[in-house]
């Protein structure tokens, strides 16, 4: 794992400041340290010396004062800019999913999860969330580790050389006494690390199991197993402990030796006279501080390792995402033009969507084709949502309603008021909302109108009211182009009719596309394309008569 | 030889706020922080020995340093650096030996307390667990547990260990000079008194940060997992928007909770140089009148500063604190409550022993006996007549919920189910369709009216036995993380890998097992190959076909798959399951082809 990743700071400005405060505060608090040394070796020589202690306990007392000042900025800055990184990277993570054409969400469209090097999902949610450990109190840690040793030897430089010759030469066996042991455990540590992250898995799994086994009246049965997972898991634990412990005892010992060297050579020069005491009372002060920041860095390194992994993996998404092509901006036609559009899944054998050619004015146009034949993933690619495999778009801004259109948990009116248009225009009244509602046939089925709430994933509306809720965000929306993938399979025919009514009247104004089964809805289409289930498209003008023949653009 | 360490990686603070007096006596299952037991004192008081170590180290080394500049005999300077060279090597020692101890002890009590956990879930399951969401909720809750024991290594040990430490140190000063003595012992009620402080601030601002980070990680969640269907509707910058707000909001609670550490902090740094002025100036006084020699009078000084090294850690205990006193609030919150089924005294001595009586014993007997005597037997007659039922917990709504107990969740209702029917529920959300399940599958119990089971009523009956009536499948069917094998024979212990596939076929995941690396064995759940949501319902859906019970109830089985898949799926499962009884909660009308009856809840007598 890489200490500090400097690509954090050029890919979240945001996050400069916080960071940098926390760099500057940790030298502070270095500085602030050393002088207490002095301060405090001051004031016993004083005493000892039966002189007025004054002077000594007033410089004492200001140091502290400002001690506690930096402190206390340590302590608020430190969960700030922990806050601050892993917020700054959520936001950015996600933005980059929702702006993505290339499967971002890392979802195919029957809602499989794609396996991606590095799943930016888990990232966004779960994983920035582990990196304020990282940032809160490794990076603190990491940055005393860094500022204390070396202003401690300088400063001993200064008072008394000895001792910092001594120092100079034992501070680097920290480290090298850290690796060689993390080096000779790895393999075991490693081992049992993996061991315990599945026992502690086992009785997550089993409570989050709890009502599929009350259910088949098995769970009874499991009290027993989790008392003897717990049990070996206890062992294992400890087993790891051991290790981990060991070494950190062995560096405080090792710790403790260092300083005692230092403690015997000026004791040795106390007592021979060669040296004041307050010279020697500043360099055994002093020493100690060379050597604890490095094994604090130790002790935080484990809680911060899945920070540091998940920074990585987000830092490396963030840049794949910065480095691509940006998506050249869309000309302003009135209408879709599609030419030898072909889609195919990475490592599919055949293309989901073979090449097609077609032209969608104003109006509507109906897409029909079989089962399989790509009239969805056709949606995807007019909407921007997918890139086409090869071949060329060209589409102002679409608003696909899909067969499952997205609900947020929430009411109705929240979630008619989430679509594009609807956020950047101007304020709709709960009027117009409600009369959107009513020309789908939906508000009548609403018990408190625009204020129903909806659960989870649209719990509590049958699939039919939520396909028309779907519809009735779309007409909210201002956008050129809308498209509808299959509006009316869930509807009987009264309510089928009416929907088709809608669509008609919204492609007086929009270049309205709908993906269909049903015939009335072929008929009244002012452009019908059919998609064949083989690679050649076949084109059937239904109405206009405005088809575009294949290439000619 | 000098002082060691400034600050150890491991918390050692105060014993804290005198709150801790006034927290009422607990049972044995409560004990947390608060209530140590004899292995968390014992590793405690190691802990102080290894503190007190720390402190001697320094203030010895203190007195060496100032008799070596008085230039004496050496022999008299042997007796202090014996005692460093000992302190030196005895602080690493016990501090290994109080965190081994303290952790195998804070390990065997979550042990034991996982297992009460889970078996006081049981009888909670499902009725008590929420009506949605209940796989979070069961997460956070092992996650509370976890936090709650983890107080006893890092909130009591640390507490006695530093009260142990700071409280030799103490005595030795007042030992010494007795006024030095007392002006210690000051810091320390004031260090004690910021800490209570820290631990208050830290306590409010505990619940408004665990509000914004659930927030955030339902927002982010929304967005990671819909950000297709979002970008679809071009609903990204209100999604983004929503959720730098939510960050906004955890950024400020966040900063909130540390300004609890910050002023702990702050305070006891001043607070601890005070202490040491406070000591100069009186060994200052003591020494030219003679009362102490120089290098006691240096020992003194430099106790308060050793003191201060061990202080440091009280905001990181406070924050354990907070964090653990919130957990074990939830988790007790969640655990009073009454089951939401009564079990039945049955006098049959050939009945299945209930909950109280079988607790780990004769398990495997239990779900043999549960399994075979119900599973391929005729379907019963239920009957259901002006049921109602609800879900709010009785006598705790008195305040929390004024009038959650006036609107049943469900009825009145009269129904009749007769064998081997295929029966479909719909209705508007809200009007009990999942309610209704629950009730005839034993998962709650009816406020009112009669539910009879081939004319007996259900709540006479043992309950494992009635529950054995029943296949449900509800709307979150947990995927283990094991064998695909062992995810099935949970339903039916004895099937056979003809009776598995023939379940995978009927459940409509023949497509999905084929593309199964190791078929049967291939691992699935958490770690494993993940399955999306309509996966998960097939999975349910097998298990229900699998397990032979003569009543299926299917919460939504269809809601995750296109219409085509879905009649193919539900026509396999009746196919599949000639003489049972099916009920059926759905929105589709597809489903309607494959019922011989629907029944529209929303329409009450």
């Amino acid at each position: 794992m890489r200490p500090f990743d400097p690509r954090l700071l050029r890919l979240l400005p945001q996050c400069r400041g916080p960071v940098g405060l926390l760099g500057a505060l940790g030298v502070l608090g270095g500085v602030a340290a050393v002088a207490q040394a002095f301060a405090v070796a001051a004031l016993v020589v004083a005493v000892v010396e039966h002189a007025s202690p004054t002077g000594a306990a007033w410089a004492l007392v200001t140091v502290a004062a400002v001690r506690a000042v930096i402190a206390a900025a340590s302590e608020i800055g430190a969960a700030r800019a922990g806050v601050t990184v892993s917020t700054a990277l959520r936001e950015r993570l996600l933005e980059v999913m929702l702006s993505r054409s290339d499967g971002g969400s890392a979802r195919d469209p029957e809602g499989q999860p794609a396996t991606p090097a590095v799943d930016a999902f888990t990232v966004a949610t779960s994983g920035a969330t582990a990196v304020e450990p990282y940032v809160a109190r490794y990076l603190p840690a990491l940055i005393g580790a860094g500022v204390l040793p070396v202003l401690t030897i300088g400063t001993m430089l200064f008072v008394d050389w000895p001792s910092a010759l001594i120092v100079v030469l034992t501070v680097p066996l920290l480290p090298v006494f850290a690796a060689l042991i993390g080096h000779a455990t790895a393999d075991a540590t490693r081992r049992r690390w993996a061991a315990l992250a599945g026992l502690s898995g086992q009785f997550l799994d089993a409570v989050r199991g709890l009502p599929t086994l009350v259910a088949y009246g098995r769970a009874r049965r499991q009290t027993g197993q989790v008392r003897r997972t717990g049990d070996r898991h206890r062992v294992a634990t400890i087993a790891t402990l051991k290790l981990a412990f060991t070494s950190s005892a062995a560096l405080e010992l090792l710790a403790t030796i260092s300083v005692a060297m230092v403690a015997v050579a000026v004791g040795l020069r106390l007592a021979a006279g060669s040296m004041p005491l307050g010279t020697g009372l500043v360099a055994i002060l002093l020493a100690p501080e060379a050597y604890w920041p490095i094994r604090r860095v130790g002790a935080e390194f484990h809680s911060a390792a899945d920070g540091a992994a998940a920074i990585d993996d987000a830092l490396g998404l963030l840049e794949s995402a910065a480095g691509g092509a940006p998506v050249p901006a869309v000309p302003a036609l009135g209408r879709i033009v599609a030419d030898r559009l072909r889609f195919r899944y990475p490592g599919a054998p055949v293309d989901a969507l073979a090449a097609i050619t077609f032209t969608a004015p104003r109006g509507l146009t109906v897409i029909t084709g079989a089962s399989g034949s790509g009239k969805t993933t056709l949606l995807t690619i007019l909407a921007g949502l997918r890139a086409p495999t090869s071949g060329t778009v060209h589409a102002p801004r679409t608003h696909l309603v899909t067969q499952r259109p997205f609900l947020l948990p929430g009411t109705v009116r929240e979630n008619l008021l989430i679509g594009a248009g609807v956020t950047a225009g101007p304020a709709r009244t709960d009027g117009e909302l409600a009369d959107t509602l009513d020309a789908v046939g939906l508000l009548d089925q609403l018990p408190a109108g625009l204020d129903t709430v909806i659960g989870d994933d649209g719990f509590g509306l049958s699939a039919g009211q939520r396909a028309r809720l779907g519809m009735a965000r779309a007409m909210l929306d201002d956008a050129p182009a809308l498209a509808f993938d299959e509006p009316t399979a869930h509807l009987d025919g009264r309510a089928s009719e009416a929907v088709h009514a809608v669509l008609a009247r919204l492609a007086r104004e929009h270049i309205v596309i709908a993906v269909t089964h049903r015939r009335d809805l072929v008929d009244i289409a002012d452009t019908h394309i059919e998609i064949g289930p083989d690679a050649a498209p076949s084109e059937i003008d239904a109405a206009a008569g405005d088809l575009l023949p294949a290439g000619a653009r | 030889m000098a002082r060691i360490d400034l600050q150890p990686p491991d918390a050692r603070p105060l014993p804290g706020p005198t709150v801790l007096a006034h927290e009422k006596p607990e049972t044995a299952e409560m004990r947390g922080a608060w209530r140590p037991s004899g292995g968390v004192v014992r590793s405690g008081i190691v802990g102080g020995l290894a503190a007190a170590c720390g402190i001697a180290l320094t203030a010895t080394a203190g007195w060496l340093i100032v008799s070596a500049a008085a230039r004496p005999q050496i022999l008299t300077l042997m007796v202090a650096i014996v005692g460093v060279r000992a302190f030196g090597i005895a602080r690493p020692g016990l501090r290994y030996a109080q965190r081994i101890a303290s952790h195998n002890t804070a390990l065997a009590d979550l042990t034991s307390r996982r297992a009460r956990l889970f078996a006081a879930l049981i009888p909670l399951t499902p009725a008590r667990l929420g009506r949605r969401r209940r796989s979070e909720m069961l997460t956070s809750i092992v996650s509370d547990l976890d936090d709650e024991v983890d107080a006893q290594v890092r909130v009591t040990v640390p507490m006695i260990a530093t009260g142990v430490g700071c409280a030799v140190a103490a005595g030795v000063a007042g030992l010494l000079l007795p006024t030095a003595g007392l002006a210690i012992a000051g810091l320390l009620v004031v260090v004690a008194a910021v800490g209570a402080v820290d631990w208050w601030i830290q306590t409010r601002a505990q619940s408004a940060v665990l509000a914004g980070r659930a927030a955030v990680a339902e927002s982010a969640l929304l967005a990671a997992q819909h950000a297709d269907e979002l970008r679809a509707i071009g609903a990204g910058p209100a999604i983004l928007a929503r959720l730098a707000a939510d960050h906004r909001a955890l950024r400020g609670a966040v900063r909130r909770q540390a300004a609890g550490r910050a002023i702990d902090t702050a305070l006891t740094t001043v607070a601890v140089a005070a202490a040491t002025v406070a000591v100069a100036v009186i060994a200052f006084a003591a020494a030219r009148h003679g009362a102490v020699t120089a290098p006691v009078a240096a020992l003194l000084v430099v106790t308060p500063i050793a003191l201060g090294e061990v202080l440091v850690a009280v905001p990181d205990a406070m924050t354990s604190l907070a964090r653990s006193t919130a957990a074990r609030h939830r988790v007790r919150r969640l655990l009073s409550q009454p089951p939401a089924v009564a079990q039945a005294a049955v006098p049959d001595a050939l009945t299945v022993p209930g909950p109280e009586a079988a607790t780990v014993t004769t398990p495997e007997a239990q779900a043999a006996a549960a399994a075979t005597s119900h599973a391929r037997q005729p379907a019963p007659t239920l009957e259901l007549i002006d049921l109602t039922a609800s879900w709010g917990v009785p006598d705790a709504g008195s305040d929390a919920h004024p009038g959650a107990g006036n609107r049943p969740d469900l009825g009145p209702v009269r129904l009749r189910l007769d064998p081997g029917e295929r029966v479909m529920i719909i209705g508007p959300s809200g009007c009990g369709k999942t309610t209704l399940l629950s009730v005839l599958a034993r998962g709650l119990d009816p406020s009112a009216g009669s539910y009879t089971i081939d004319g007996t009523s259900a709540l006479d009956l043992d309950l494992e036995q009635v529950r054995a009536h029943f296949a449900i499948l509800h709307d979150e069917p947990h995927v283990f993380a094991t064998s695909l094998r062992q995810n099935l024979l949970l339903a039916r212990p004895d099937a056979t890998d003809a009776h598995l596939h023939r379940a995978i076929r009927d459940a409509g995941l023949a497509p999905w097992f084929a593309q199964l690396p190791e078929g049967l064995d291939t691992m699935i759940g958490a770690d494993h190959r993940d399955l999306s949501g309509g996966e998960r319902a097939r999975l349910g859906l097998a298990r229900a076909v699998l397990s032979e019970r003569p009543v299926l109830l299917l919460d939504e089985p269809v809601a995750h798959l296109d219409h085509p898949t879905a009649i193919a799926v539900l026509a396999d499962v009746v196919a599949a399951c000639p003489d049972r009884t099916i009920v059926m909660v759905s929105h589709r009308d597809d489903a309607a082809t494959v019922c011989d009856r629907v029944i529209d809840l929303g329409h009450r007598p």
